[in-house]
């Protein structure tokens, strides 16, 4: 049968085809799905995928320490790989706790009371919270408190099987407390920070069981696995030895790690059910801990496979404490302690590029 | 009662498939829904070849296309095997020609698997000579050009 032989340009012509017959929009594709290693490679090709990997490259923004020193009337904005601080004043005076983080937010705290602010360093800007009348064990909310689905949730264990759960939805007057009666232990041995993800807040205890608590229907749901029970923590033998266990989130699974004294830290991913542990490489992941909450950053040149403290200082040239997987060790040097009182991670400046 | 159309390639090559395989293309489904077919449909850019390779996977795909939900950790499991042998069988020049064809017929799921088998081929060379040499690429950069390009990626590779 022969084929039609009129001149439509956009028939693919009869040779091998390459990659410089496809559109520039499927190039772009292409590129975005390579690492930012591969892309900067790709891009060094030929000019058309220059132009593609160009299009697509975004250069993942690394977190930067907060922390407030003990005047109570600034805080410190601290670019971990610039070595580089800033200082500004906090619009309000006797502020001097962070309970949490999220997107350029944090959730600060008079001492010794009950009274909560919202504020983002970044635009200044102050939001109140009515008091909380109990008190809580960890504090989370799911998104900065000028998006509209922003919740603010607090875990308080009440005995072993028993926790209360208070939510806020800035806007609304008061807080609302559930209780809960729970069939697994609350083992409040060690709790992790509460973190949000898949419109559900978590928390794992060291009694291996994860709590999961949906905002929008008050329900608490428990799951147990054997095999995360960390004898470290769990053996009073050591109890010296600081421990904590740390919960985020990476693109929507849960990784959990804890920390023994200054000890490699170990982390686990949750995976189909599972917990694999990433105990070699942390596949590309940097891991910003705190005492009140952890966030995890993909392909972050320079800070790649790494866990990272908010603890720095004079003494070690400013460095950030970290545990590197590449190269089974802490920079600047074996630490003595891993974290600061009270310093968190928050999201750069906006407008940084 | 399933419907099926008759698809069309340049070269005279007929396909008769289900409504519902033909459908993963975004054309056709449009086209269905604007009720612009009688029954025959010309796809004016497509070889009859790479024709049948699209069909081949959209007939493997629209078993599954129920629901998510309801296919099994083993039945997702099959079906990445079965698309991994699939793009296996065709060479480099087939595959970009089904990337062409999965993009003008919109395609969206058989696009990223292409895309992602090329994508995987650039990750698995060392540099970018390597990479041109896969794909028979010419350098077209003037030495200056290059240089400045090597100058700026310096600091990613530490």
């Amino acid at each position: 049968m022969e084929s039609n032989k009129d001149d439509n340009n956009s028939r693919p012509k009869r040779k091998t085809i390459s990659s410089s017959d496809l559109p520039a929009c499927v190039l772009a594709a292409i590129m975005s799905l390579l690492s930012l290693e591969d892309s900067i490679r790709a891009s060094a090709v030929c000019k058309a995928w220059h132009e593609a990997a160009k299009s697509v490259a975004v250069v993942q923004k690394y977190l930067w320490v907060v922390s407030i020193p003990l005047c109570g009337n600034s805080i410190d904005l601290f670019d971990p790989l610039q070595r580089k601080k800033y200082t500004m004043n906090l619009p309000k005076t006797g502020l001097t706790d962070f309970c949490y983080s999220k997107d350029g937010w944090l959730l600060i705290h008079k001492s010794c009371s009950l009274e909560f602010l919202f504020f983002n360093p970044y635009s200044r800007k102050l939001i109140s919270l009515p008091e909380y009348d109990l008190k809580f064990h960890e504090i989370a909310f799911s998104a900065a408190p000028t998006s509209e689905t922003c919740t603010l949730v607090t875990l308080n264990p009440i005995s072993e099987y028993i926790v209360a759960i208070g939510t806020f939805y800035p806007g609304a007057t008061e807080w609302i407390t559930t209780t809960f009666q729970c069939c697994l232990a609350f083992d409040p041995n060690i709790l992790s920070n509460l973190v949000y993800t898949n419109n559900r807040f978590y928390c794992f205890t060291s009694g291996g069981v994860l709590f999961e608590f949906d905002p929008a229907s008050r329900t608490l749901k428990q799951k147990a696995w054997k095999d995360v029970i960390f004898p470290e923590i769990r053996n009073n033998e050591f109890s010296y030895r600081p421990k904590k266990l740390y919960l985020m989130e990476h693109k929507g699974e849960l990784i959990l790690m804890y920390t023994y004294g200054s000890e490699k830290p170990v982390v686990y991913k949750l995976v189909s059910s599972k917990w694999e542990e990433m105990s070699i490489t942390l596949d590309g992941l940097t891991i910003f801990a705190s005492m009140w909450c952890s966030e995890t950053r993909m392909d972050v040149l320079g800070m790649k496979d790494s866990v990272y403290f908010p603890k720095y200082g004079v003494r070690n040239n400013m460095q950030c404490v970290s545990y590197s997987y590449d190269d089974s060790r802490y920079y600047p040097g074996q630490p003595n302690q891993l974290y600061s009182d009270g310093n968190l991670w928050i999201d750069p400046p906006p407008f940084l590029k | 009662m399933s419907k099926t159309l008759v698809l069309k390639s340049f070269d005279g090559e007929s396909f008769e498939v289900e409504e519902a395989v033909a459908r993963q293309s975004q054309l056709i489904a449009n086209l269905i829904e604007d009720d612009c077919t009688d029954g025959e449909i010309p796809i004016t850019n497509v070889s009859g070849k790479i024709l049948e390779k699209v069909l081949e996977y959209c007939k493997k795909h629209v078993v599954v296309e129920g629901g998510d939900s309801s296919s099994s950790e083993e039945e997702k499991e099959e079906l990445k095997k079965w698309d991994a042998e699939y793009m296996k069988s065709m060479d480099q020049s087939t595959i970009f020609d089904l990337i062409l064809a999965a993009n003008y017929l919109n395609v969206a799921r058989l696009l990223d698997l292409a895309c992602q088998t090329i994508a995987d081929v650039i990750a698995s060379c060392k540099d970018g000579a390597e990479i041109r040499e896969k794909f028979g690429i010419e350098n077209d950069f003037s030495p200056e050009e290059e240089a400045e390009i090597i100058k700026d990626n310096q600091w990613s590779f530490q």
